[in-house]
């Protein structure tokens, strides 16, 4: 069982800038061609944050040792981006993960991690939270 | 064309978004695009080695079809909150269809919101991710 009392540990921040081509490859990869996306200042599809925590260097695995539990017996069972402010091409974006929410239903532990991005000027731009199921040790 | 706040009504279904089939080297390539890769969304060994019985598509890659289906629909830059709860793994092979419908409309100081609910099946019906919306639309008033 998770202990109770991880519920507002937070880690270590962690950078990402916003590059053009990763944003040409994300659109490939989601099969997206929409123009709106080919101009000089393009905004961000929605769920392009998911390259921040990945290519910006936030270990879940890490993360989630540091509360004890192993990333093979997480299953991630729900995602919420919230915007605050526009985001382009070159922003560097600063995120800082938390265990905003920890509790037990059913016998099985749920945790949310919710990361705040900041931009280069200290605005809020982004929550992330990333909803976790937790499956006991077999 | 641009969707404007006007133009929108609580109840209008958003034009349906299939996706699909999902192959083998989209999942190469959303784990090379995300960053995500947990090789049981590419290597079908270790897919096996943890029970399933073959590679499964990232839910993430599933959660941005449903959010091509919003920006579709009401442009690109638009979206302000999305949510999903996953509900059932995706392989390749399978096309998804994404929906949507529009619950409410409300004004907050300079914005013009539209909140909704859409969901991501398979061709069989089976439920892959259901979730809520928030988009931002410019008014024609200016």
């Amino acid at each position: 069982m998770l202990d109770p009392s991880n519920k507002g540990k937070t880690f270590p921040p962690f950078s990402y800038t916003i590059e053009r081509g990763k944003l040409r490859e994300f659109l490939l990869a989601v099969g997206d061609d929409d123009a709106a996306y080919a101009v000089d200042d393009p905004p961000l599809p929605p769920t392009f944050p998911t390259v921040f925590t990945f290519w910006g260097g936030m270990s879940m695995d890490d993360l989630l040792r540091e509360v004890g539990v192993e990333i093979h017996n997480v299953l991630h069972t729900g995602q919420e981006y919230e915007y605050f402010a526009p985001l382009h091409i070159g922003d560097t974006v600063t995120g800082q993960a938390a265990i905003s929410d920890i509790y037990q239903r059913a016998g099985m532990d749920f945790m949310e991690i919710e990361t705040e991005y900041k931009n280069q000027d200290g605005v809020l731009v982004l929550k992330d939270r990333a909803m976790l199921v937790v499956r006991g040790e077999e | 064309m641009t969707l404007y706040f006007e133009d929108v009504n609580v109840g209008d279904e958003l034009p349906e978004l299939v996706k699909g089939p999902i192959s083998e080297t989209q999942l190469v390539r959303y784990s090379g695009a995300s960053g995500d890769f947990n090789p049981i969304h590419t290597v079908p060994r270790v897919a096996q080695e943890v029970g399933l019985d073959g590679i499964i598509a990232h839910g993430l890659l599933i959660m941005a079809f449903g959010g091509q289906c919003l920006t579709a629909w009401a442009g690109a830059g638009s979206v302000r909150q999305f949510k999903v709860r996953f509900s059932g793994m995706t392989k390749p092979s399978e096309t998804v269809v994404c929906t949507g419908k529009v619950t409410k409309k409300e004004e907050d100081g300079e914005l013009a919101l539209v909140r909704g609910k859409l969901t991501v099946k398979d061709t069989d019906d089976t439920l892959k991710l259901k979730g809520d919306f928030t988009v931002a639309l410019p008014r024609k008033s200016g």
